[in-house]
């Protein structure tokens, strides 16, 4: 596996060319004309790629100048995927501004090199659960590259209770397996009937839900039969297998009035708390969000579309907030990311900012309890 | 200069016609860098052009610019959403936000993400950075980067100040876009797609009457004592 | 009949003690002084009588206390509280004499010789305390303004690409009405809160600004700031 841009070729070459000059390469360096520059630095990235310190991912251009400061890699990640999230579709074509962010996260991921493993789309493609908003979002995500696997958010959901999203991207739960980690996606956005006593329509149950702040809706919840599905099926799964779960809704309890909420949270986490490691990544909340209960990890996605501001109450103690996002700029506090799974199943957390430094929640921070704030000022958003 | 400061200290002091000059303005003809450095600053402070028609209009004159100019301001601070980065604050009305902006400016000749892997291994300190950003003209397009080295910085270039700006064509910093006309059709078009272009930047379905009062706005920009310039000009070879 | 009898005494009784104890339990120090300034007494037993808003009081001289008003006096005292009443809604103090010359008290002054039917010799003053109806009245008028900008708030109509100011700000999140006057970094100029939302209107909702006197905006601004109510003014806090 190559862990640079470089070709197999380019990298020979490079590294049949070290010579006794290599010490004296910083030196050349400092009088660099171009010629000179292209072959210096196809050199030195060779060097750097094969000393493994130079990042090859899309997404973060390492300082490889810094590179004894830098760690680089972890050299034990197994496996990683991206993950593209929320992108609240209109169906009002390909100018519009969620549409164009959507594809910009799809020509990130397919930028990456190495392709992930596959991607996970955490929820909410469509805005109003409409027809038209969904094959949107199935032909902008047909793009990827990668494999791609779904689950569905409250947006996707409350127009039809699901018929569409069944029909087009299959079992709203589902459990795989992958390079040693058991993954389970749950429906964890089923809500109470609240539409039926008071004669909503489709439409109307659907913009009520679509509300953040609206109350007449009711809590989200994982709810009995699924707990009851959840609870067979791991049981047939191995104690000590990491387990990692897709969820749209945080599975904990955040903020009630906006539905960052799990109603039966307890009594999910009950059902994970026998593995030794468990981590939910979630969307739903469009923000930096990391949250640890018991021996349960949790990471938020961002979104495409637009960044929620953090609950006045309810905040975890693990989250750095980042900072209140700028309305001028219709990408910030946006973008997506990717998830690095260790071998001992722990995840480096990584946020992609489109207007902003990367972040990442390691794995090693989070057992810690140390998670570093972000590259320069990143402020409260209140 | 591209020299060091007793380099400088020395080239000033071989010269005959410094002495005197020295001795006028610091009470000693003894060249110090920081008596150069002083002269410096005291020299560029007289270079300030600030007063042109939009100060005045500014200030309540509203028959200082045209009609079409006052269109074209109001367009400025809503539809073209020009002053965002191009504001005009009234206790530094330079007509920037003095950040940094990709606006895909060069991204139809260079491929940002490749010249920036390459950049990003041969950067080591601020030599290599002055070396690649004026020698070679991929890196060069770059911008902030090669300072930064943060992916969002890709080609995100210092926002200008507008003062005088209809008389610095051509415009960008590559001198791509030749009149204030085609800066205009620029924006208007949302700049260029590419990767990291800055997410403030989108098309704004300008009209052609609104693009025309636009620039008729920025001539009124160019300050109304340039005059006092040209012996310095004449002074140029 | 002995049943009949004791239950209707106790009746009376009872009601006496209602009427009773309606004009004597609640009488403050205010209301005694009220009722020296109308000068009651004057030796002759008198009874009182409250309107319902518990703010208009008649004395009537010559009717001990408990003791059943003459319906024509009754009558009298029923169309002075009504006049009374109808007037104004400040407490006002009345004592119809056994001569049946009426005097007046408002406001700490005396005025005698009220004619019924005729003008209240009051000067009005200031309003004071606003009443409980006012409070309603008032505060249905700005519940109303609060839910109109509650409902543009969630609105796409504001904007063209279908997008609602709620969808940045659930509950009027982070909208910080409490900063401003603050320098709005994206208008590069100190800005109000209505300046913000006529901006936010235009960039990312895409829609046309509003004037500033259009009903849209002060709705909006009014259930921004109502939802903020209670947070501490903190001009050009960012």
């Amino acid at each position: 596996m190559y862990r640079n841009n470089l070709t197999r070729k380019e990298i020979e070459r490079a590294l049949a060319e070290r010579s006794p000059e290599d010490e004296g390469l910083l030196r050349s360096l400092q009088s660099c004309d171009r010629r000179h520059f292209l072959r210096v630095s196809l050199k030195f990235a060779g060097m750097a790629a094969a000393a493994g310190i130079f990042q090859p991912h899309g997404f973060q251009l390492v300082n490889v100048a810094h590179a004894e400061a830098a760690p680089g890699e972890p050299p034990d990640i197994a496996f990683r995927f991206a993950y593209v999230s929320d992108t609240h579709l209109y169906a009002r074509g390909m100018s519009h501004r969620f549409a164009k962010a959507a594809l910009k996260s799809v020509e990130d991921v397919n930028a990456l090199d190495p392709q992930p493993d596959f991607v996970f789309f955490g929820g909410d493609l469509a805005q109003r659960c409409r027809p038209d908003e969904l094959e949107l979002g199935r032909q902008i995500l047909a793009e990827l590259k990668a494999p791609l696997r779904m689950i569905p958010g409250e947006h996707d959901w409350y127009f039809d209770l699901g018929q569409k999203w069944r029909e087009m991207f299959g079992p709203d739960r589902y459990a795989f397996d992958h390079k040693g980690v058991h993954f389970v996606a749950i429906n964890s956005i089923i809500e109470k009937d609240f539409w039926t006593a008071k004669g909503y329509t489709p439409a109307e149950r659907m913009d009520i839900v679509a509300g953040l702040d609206d109350g007449r809706q009711s809590r989200f919840e994982v709810g009995a039969e699924q707990r009851a599905w959840l609870k067979q099926h791991l049981a047939t799964v191995d104690r000590k297998t990491p387990l990692i779960v897709f969820s749209h809704s945080p599975l904990y309890k955040l903020y009630r009035p906006w539905n960052f909420w799990t109603d039966d949270a307890e009594q999910v986490q009950a059902i994970l708390q026998p593995f030794e490691r468990v981590t939910v990544i979630h969307g739903h909340t469009h923000q930096v969000l990391t949250n640890r209960i018991g021996n349960i990890d949790f990471h938020g996605l961002l979104s495409t579309a637009w960044p929620w501001p953090y609950a006045p109450q309810g905040l975890p103690e693990y989250t750095v907030q980042m900072r209140r996002s700028d309305p001028f700029d219709q990408l910030d506090g946006c973008g997506d990311g990717r998830v690095d799974v260790h071998t001992n199943g722990r995840v480096d957390k990584h946020y992609h900012f489109w207007s902003r430094n990367p972040r990442v929640v390691t794995a090693e921070e989070m057992a810690s309890n140390t998670i570093p704030g972000p590259r320069g000022y990143d402020g409260p958003s209140y | 200069m591209a020299s060091d400061h007793p380099a400088v200290v020395q080239r000033i002091a071989s010269l005959p016609e410094y002495g005197p000059l020295f001795l006028r303005a610091f009470g000693s003809d003894q060249v110090t860098i920081a008596r150069v450095g002083k002269a410096i600053a005291t020299f560029e402070r007289t270079l300030l052009s600030l007063d042109a028609p939009i100060d005045h209009f500014l200030a309540g004159d509203p028959g200082a610019i045209s009609a079409a100019a006052r269109r074209g301001w109001e367009l400025y601070n809503g539809k073209a959403r020009c002053n965002s980065c191009h504001g005009r604050i009234d206790v530094l009305p330079l007509f920037t936000d003095d950040l940094f902006h990709n606006l895909g400016v060069g991204v139809e000749r260079i491929d940002f993400k490749a010249v920036a892997r390459q950049a990003s291994a041969a950067v080591q300190g601020q030599r290599e950075i002055d070396t690649l950003a004026l020698t070679d003209a991929e890196a060069s397009a770059l911008g902030r980067f090669l300072v930064t080295r943060e992916a969002k910085d890709i080609a995100a270039f210092k926002t200008p100040q507008l003062r005088n700006v209809a008389l610095t064509a051509p415009y960008m910093h590559d001198g791509s876009e030749a009149t204030l006309e085609d800066v205009i059709a620029f924006y208007d078009r949302g700049g260029n797609k590419n990767p990291y272009l800055d997410g403030g930047i989108r098309p704004l379905g300008l009209g052609k009457r609104e693009k025309a009062d636009l620039v008729e706005l920025l001539k009124t920009f160019t300050s109304d004592d340039l005059e006092r310039f040209e012996p310095l000009v004449k002074l140029v070879p | 009949m002995k049943v009949r009898w004791v239950v209707g005494s106790v009746l009376l009784g009872a009601l006496a003690l209602i009427l009773l104890t309606g004009g004597l339990k609640r009488e403050s120090n205010g209301e005694r002084e009220r009722r020296a300034l109308v000068g009651a007494s004057d030796g002759w037993a008198s009874r009182a009588v409250w309107a319902c808003d518990r703010r208009k009081l008649v004395i009537v001289e010559g009717v001990p206390a408990g003791a059943r008003i003459p319906p024509d006096r009754a009558q009298r005292v029923a169309d002075l509280l009504t006049d009374l009443m109808r007037y104004c809604s400040e407490e006002i103090t009345a004592k119809i004499a056994v001569d049946q010359m009426i005097t007046v008290a408002a406001n700490g002054q005396v005025y005698e010789n009220y004619v019924p039917g005729g003008p209240l010799p009051i000067v009005k003053a200031s309003t004071g305390e606003p009443t409980r109806r006012e409070r309603m009245i008032w505060k249905a008028e700005l519940d109303r303004m609060v839910a109109e900008g509650n409902r543009l708030f969630h609105s796409d109509a504001l904007g063209t690409n279908g997008l609602a100011c709620a969808m940045c700000h659930p509950d009027a999140a982070n909208t910080h009405p409490e900063t401003y006057p603050k320098f709005q970094v994206q208008l590069k100029k100190v800005a109000l809160l209505r300046d913000m939302v006529n901006w936010c209107i235009q960039n990312p909702l895409e829609g046309q600004p509003l004037s500033s006197d259009d009903a849209r905006l002060r709705a909006l601004e009014a259930y921004i700031l109502a939802k903020r109510s209670g947070t501490p003014l903190h001009a050009g806090k960012h």
